[in-house]
């Protein structure tokens, strides 16, 4: 698991661990969405959910034994040398993830539960077999498989989610031969007993590491197959996608601000604290900045005059400076001048 | 119909057997009469239908305490695929919307599921008290009696939870219980031996050939279960104290061998358990590494043998997990490896170092914050928030570890025997009179790697990978192209 974590640093940028941690686990408060993205790091948001924090820290206290890794004071790490030369010997054999552009579409963990239940259903049905132990999921998936079965057009059913696995399972082998494998092997079904991804990680010949990038690559792809072609597949699985890469309160948060409310109104409207919505509008910032109106978020002058407080490029040594005491207007401004900042700088 | 007849019918026509196995008749009798009955049977020997069987005949629902998720959850499995829908598991992983519609409709469950912390719930409770439950039936009953340190404290909460649901009659289940802990689990419970039917049967399995072999070090015990992986007929299951261990040795195992071998832990995913137990049981996977997680309720019958790697910490655990083998009444093997201080192990996993009764008042009185107590905080504050007294707790763990390095003695005492193993379980367990076929164990029969035949192991079933075209249409039962 070392590799899979060593993949997540930088030579040239000191990286807050905790940061790289929340990500993986997809934990969503603006600080984690903004050092992601300052890392370049947030299609990994959720690629790692099952990750133990005492896990975490003994690979890292474990890389900076082999001193392929340094902490600093302010628990932010940077690769050393020997860490550079590691990262790029494996990345040549490293798995390339195809689909993490959809990072944000659904919880791989939750939708990968759902699958299972779903394709076994369908499997001993095809066998005429109501007898039979379903897999381990939670009650929630159970219930929600339960109804979209009784839903389904029966006479169709069998052949048209073969018809609609055996889509999807091309277009995956397209990317990879091997997500393809992962997918199909690891399904449990009629008088079929399924692989663990440990054993096919063994048979494929593939890392710890590299198959747990694979396994959440392969649902973010299936999840994206769902989200646009229609079938049972489309049918079981949407109800567990996000509708957008923002959380839905943002969403809403947006919606409000676009219809041209202000801030206050939004937090009056929505009996939220002011803080929050300052949050939701951030998040927006971070993630769809082109939906919002720059100039009237952050006016000229206002921008002007935080150029002059905060004048260097790079925006991640920048350190919020509070001037007087405020109810968080100032560093709201701060945060959204250094998002703004940082992605003209990237680009 | 007589009601005897129409036992037999339902037994028939429901669960598929001819005719009940010993105890069990006379224990779903006293039930269905209304008594409390406290059944102590061996392993294998068919507990499950001692609820589920009367739960077809009672009026209301029928609630089961179990102490372990993943025991729950193969019985859940277990009944669901008998084809039993009306049933439902109570834990901490229910959770939103799936709970309150569980909730809403608890009174359609014929078989309610539930952790003992969850009885511990008044939202449960409550639910459950409406539903008026017919049986309360608390499997490894056994935990009732430790309390202490190392088990589940919630168990000492019963009496209330019964109380609370509406008294309904008690099935007490157990395989192993010494005389002495069958009085404890009745006193907690706050009865006595005189208002409770008492079905007991041996715990011994004359089919399981008991041995011990004491190897110089680690290195010697790894290259012994190596020569007895290879020279064994499988199915086998190796019991091991870490599920990092259980993981490296399958994985070690399976190299040297050539054999398929699989970790099975609660470290692994709900649905990768699941995975393993389905090809152990189809024979893609001859052998199990697990953790004491593994097989409560794995029906596999012909287990060849139960190895210990890591000493288990008494022997009423011991004779739990080697009852996994031979369930299919042929002769089967446990065999034990000792390696000097491997007794150092379940005495570290069992030490827990007790805070002073000055301290545990000041937390008591709110004057400290808990935290003080170490990991173990919420264990002590368990105790205190049920109104324990701190020195009632602190006497009561000082018993409990006592009795823990009484029942590693024990245990040790069982490798190092020069006597017959049998006989030494067996007056553990109270039954001082029993009588058995001989030889039974390596004492009787030092030789017996080479005089004791076990039936043959079935053949690995080898699934082919590669193809995903073919498994896709074997999945959904499609015509090939």
């Amino acid at each position: 698991m070392n590799s899979y974590i060593l993949r997540f640093f930088s030579y040239h940028q000191p990286r807050r661990i905790r940061v790289i941690e929340n990500l993986l686990t997809s934990r969503r408060t603006v600080a984690n969405l903004f050092w992601g993205q300052q890392y370049g790091l947030l299609p990994w948001l959720g690629a790692d959910r099952q990750l133990q924090r005492a896990e975490y820290d003994a690979i890292i206290s474990d890389l900076v034994a082999q001193h392929l890794l340094t902490v600093d004071d302010h628990q932010q790490a940077r690769l050393t040398t020997a860490g550079v030369q590691r990262q790029e010997e494996e990345r040549d054999r490293q798995y390339r993830p195809h689909f993490l552009d959809w990072y944000w579409l659904a919880n791989t963990n939750q939708l990968a539960q759902r699958l299972f239940l779903g394709m076994q259903v369908v499997s001993e049905f095809a066998y005429h077999n109501a007898q039979y132990a379903p897999v381990t999921v939670g009650y929630g998936h159970l219930l929600a498989v339960k109804q979209w079965f009784r839903r389904a057009d029966r006479r169709q059913l069998v052949t048209a989610t073969y018809r609609d696995l055996d889509q999807l399972t091309r277009g995956l082998a397209n990317a990879d031969q091997r997500l393809a494998a992962v997918l199909v092997d690891g399904l449990v079904g009629h008088g079929l007993p399924a692989w663990t991804n440990a054993q096919l990680a063994r048979r494929l010949d593939l890392s710890t590491a590299d198959m747990l990038t694979l396994n959440h690559d392969l649902l973010l792809g299936v999840a994206a197959y769902c989200q646009h072609v229609p079938g049972p597949l489309h049918d079981l699985l949407v109800p567990l996608l996000n509708p957008g890469p923002l959380s839905q309160s943002a969403a809403r948060t947006l919606d409000l601000y676009r219809q041209g409310r202000t801030l206050d109104q939004i937090a009056a409207n929505r009996q939220l604290k002011l803080s929050t919505v300052r949050e939701h509008l951030l998040e927006v910032a971070i993630i769809c900045p082109d939906q919002l109106d720059w100039a009237r978020l952050l006016p000229a002058a206002r921008r002007a005059a935080l150029a002059k407080q905060y004048p260097g490029p790079d925006v991640t040594n920048w350190h919020f400076q509070p001037t007087e005491p405020d109810d968080g207007a100032a560093f709201f401004d701060y945060r959204l001048f250094q998002i703004q900042q940082g992605r003209e700088h990237h680009e | 119909m007589s009601e005897a007849d129409q036992l037999h019918q339902l037994l028939h026509d429901r669960f598929g057997y001819q005719h009940f196995r010993d105890g069990q008749e006379e224990t779903i009798e006293s039930l269905l009469a209304g008594h409390d009955t406290m059944a102590v049977l061996p392993t294998g020997a068919g507990k499950s239908l001692l609820y589920q069987l009367p739960a077809y005949l009672l009026p209301h629902g029928v609630v089961i305490v179990s102490p372990l998720i993943s025991l729950m959850q193969d019985q859940v499995d277990r009944l669901r695929q008998r084809g039993e829908k009306r049933v439902v598991m109570l834990s901490s992983q229910l959770q939103g919307p799936a709970r309150d519609q569980v909730l809403r409709s608890l009174a359609s469950f014929r078989f309610i599921f539930a952790s003992p912390e969850i009885l511990a719930n008044p939202a449960i409770l409550t639910a459950l008290s409406q539903v008026q439950p017919s049986m309360l039936v608390v499997d490894e009953a056994h935990c009732i009696s430790q309390w202490g340190p190392d088990f589940r404290p919630e168990y000492l909460l019963l009496r209330q939870a019964r109380q609370a649901i509406g008294h309904p009659r008690l099935l007490l289940l157990t395989a192993t219980a010494t005389p002495r802990v069958r009085r404890d689990i009745l006193a907690k419970l706050g009865l006595t031996g005189d208002r409770v039917h008492q079905v007991i049967r041996s715990v011994n399995r004359p089919n399981i050939f008991l041995a011990v072999d004491r190897v110089a070090n680690p290195a010697a015990k790894d290259e012994r279960l190596c020569q007895l992986v290879t020279s064994l007929p499988g199915p086998g299951v190796i019991y091991f104290a870490s599920r990092k261990l259980a993981s490296q040795m399958a994985a070690w195992l399976q190299e040297q061998t050539g054999q398929p071998v699989a970790p099975y832990h609660a470290g692994m995913t709900a649905v990768d358990r699941f995975k393993i137990q389905q090809q152990f049981m189809n024979n893609q996977v001859r052998l199990v590494c697990a953790t004491s997680a593994f097989g409560m309720g794995v029906d596999k019958n012909d287990i060849r043998y139960v190895i210990h790697y890591h000493l288990p910490a008494n022997l009423e655990s011991y004779m739990q997990e080697i009852g996994r083998a031979g369930r299919d009444g042929k002769q089967s093997v446990a065999i034990l490896l000792y390696a000097p201080g491997d007794e150092g192990l379940p005495s570290q996993l069992t030490t827990i170092s007790l805070p002073s009764v000055d301290l545990l008042t000041k937390v008591q009185h709110h004057q400290v914050r808990p935290n003080v107590l170490g990991d173990d905080q919420e264990l002590f504050t368990f105790y205190l928030d049920h109104g324990y007294q701190p020195a009632q707790i602190i006497t009561a763990f000082r018993q409990r570890r006592r009795q823990l390095a009484i029942s590693l003695q024990k245990m040790l005492d069982y490798t190092n025997l020069q006597t017959c193993r049998r006989r030494f379980l067996l007056d553990y367990f109270g039954e001082e009179g029993a009588d058995f076929p001989l030889p039974c164990c390596d004492v009787d029969q030092p030789r017996w790697g080479k005089e004791i035949t076990l039936p043959a192991a079935p053949a690995v079933h080898d699934e082919q990978l590669g193809d995903w075209h073919q498994r896709l249409r074997r999945l959904f039962n499609q015509p090939a192209d």
